[in-house]
């Protein structure tokens, strides 16, 4: 161990840190001068721990920057870029703090306690997120699954902007429904929605498509099983792509019929919609 | 990171360091203390291993300067023990850094670490041996004889 040298350290904290070719020493003083910010000068070491996180950060506001930087834009020196993506990160988390307020408004008619529990904690992200320091962390816990979930490629304020992008996606589609028609899909669907960690827009999305498929009406969410049996049949009678073509249309249709739009939430629900189609053939015994 | 460009850093971090250290035998100068070139390496290779030991990065500025000018005025430093004290002293202080859990800065380490090596007239088998408990607590509240210090050393093995 005698022979471990400072640059090799910084490979065995983040052995991404290889892939950083452009200019290691650039890279090192970097890291150089966020220790030293970090510590204010009272310390001139820091826990491998704290000098990873450091330089993960580093590295998260570059690829941000790089992400975001036009194609014609020339290129700027490597403290000017990690910046750039620093005040990007920012950008991002004031954006994520709109969607939460809006999401905090925009509640679905019944609740679980997931659900209610990670809008009380989303909060003590924004309390918490500094991204001069760890730009890629989320230094919050929630547990609320979604339907559709966030990548784990996600890191820092955009995996959060980008779960309640999606939670307002649900929500907005659940609000187009009563309560007590909500109450009765889910009774269903969850032996206990209140309580389980369960995702509250999937049974409605999917009875939505399927009602829209058989022709019923789409706010109802509710079938009769031979009317789903016939779906099933329908479905699993023709070929793959025009099952897909087909569900697909019927998503969009249930959305028309609620008076729903926009190009997220519709991706969304087709996406969904897909999912439950492969759920169907996958279980087709033939 | 080719090699190459990886191997240039790490000559040019560890020329950055002797640089630092020979500035560090300007100020032992005016105490009689001076490090020799093959001290300086050595010292280099204590840092290393002690940070890599104690799980800690140091980039830009070492410790050790500060170490230096925490101890180059005790009447206790001999320059037949500088180099080796130093060592000693390299090795605990990275200990103690990890187990005050950052509580304590760089300064207020140092600054514990000397009153317990003047109260031992000049043990630097009392610093390395001691808790960091007791080297806080004799820096707070004044320094009491303690007769067992070797045992904290036992327990120091203990824990490591």
């Amino acid at each position: 161990m005698t022979n471990v040298t400072t640059s090799s350290e910084l490979i065995v904290l983040i052995p991404e840190t290889r892939s950083y070719s452009e200019n290691p020493e650039s890279l090192f003083l970097l890291l150089e001068e966020r220790i030293r910010r970090y510590t204010m000068g009272d310390s001139t070491s820091v826990p491998v721990d704290t000098a990873r996180r450091l330089l993960e950060s580093i590295l998260y506001c570059l690829e941000l920057e790089r992400r975001v930087r036009k194609p014609n834009q020339a290129e700027d020196n490597i403290k000017s870029r990690w910046q750039k993506g620093v005040d990007e990160a920012k950008r991002i988390a004031k954006r994520a703090k709109l969607l939460l307020l809006q999401a905090q408004r925009t509640s679905p008619p019944l609740t679980n306690t997931a659900y209610c529990d990670t809008l009380t904690a989303l909060p003590a992200f924004f309390a918490g997120y500094d991204a001069d320091f760890f730009a890629q962390e989320i230094p919050c816990s929630f547990d609320y699954p979604l339907c559709q979930p966030v990548s784990d490629a996600l890191l820092g304020a955009e995996y959060i902007k980008d779960f309640l992008r999606r939670l307002l996606a649900e929500n907005t589609l659940l609000r187009a429904f009563a309560p007590e028609t909500l109450l009765a899909l889910y009774e269903k669907y969850y032996i206990d929605y209140a309580d389980l960690l369960v995702n509250l827009y999937l049974p409605a999305a999917e009875m939505a498509v399927l009602c829209a498929l058989s022709a019923a009406p789409v706010c109802a969410l509710s079938l009769t099983p031979e009317q789903l049996a016939s779906l099933n049949k329908k479905l699993l009678s023709i070929s793959g792509a025009e099952a897909l073509q087909t569900i697909e249309d019927a998503a969009e249709s249930a959305l028309l019929e609620l008076g729903l739009s926009g190009d997220f939430l519709c991706a969304y629900t087709k996406q969904t919609a897909r999912d439950l189609l492969v759920r169907l053939r996958a279980s087709d015994p033939a | 990171m080719d090699l190459q460009k990886e191997q240039l850093l790490a000559i040019r971090v560890r020329e950055r360091f002797l640089e630092e250290l020979r500035g560090v035998n300007e100020t032992g100068a005016r105490f009689g203390l001076r490090l020799s070139e093959q001290g300086m390496l050595e010292i280099a290779q204590a840092r290393t291993r002690a940070l890599v030991d104690h799980g800690r990065v140091e980039l830009g500025e070492s410790a050790v300067r500060r170490i230096v000018d925490g101890f180059c005025d005790s009447p206790y430093l001999l320059q037949e023990d500088y180099e080796a004290t130093l060592l000693e002293l390299v090795d605990a202080f990275y200990y103690f850094k990890n187990e005050c859990g950052e509580q304590l800065t760089d300064d207020e380490l140092i600054g514990a670490m000397r009153e317990r090596d003047d109260a031992y007239d000049g043990s630097v088998e009392a610093v390395i041996g001691t808790s960091l408990e007791s080297l806080c607590r004799a820096r707070r509240f004044g320094l009491e004889e303690e007769d067992d210090w070797e045992e904290d050393d036992d327990e120091r093995d203990d824990e490591q």
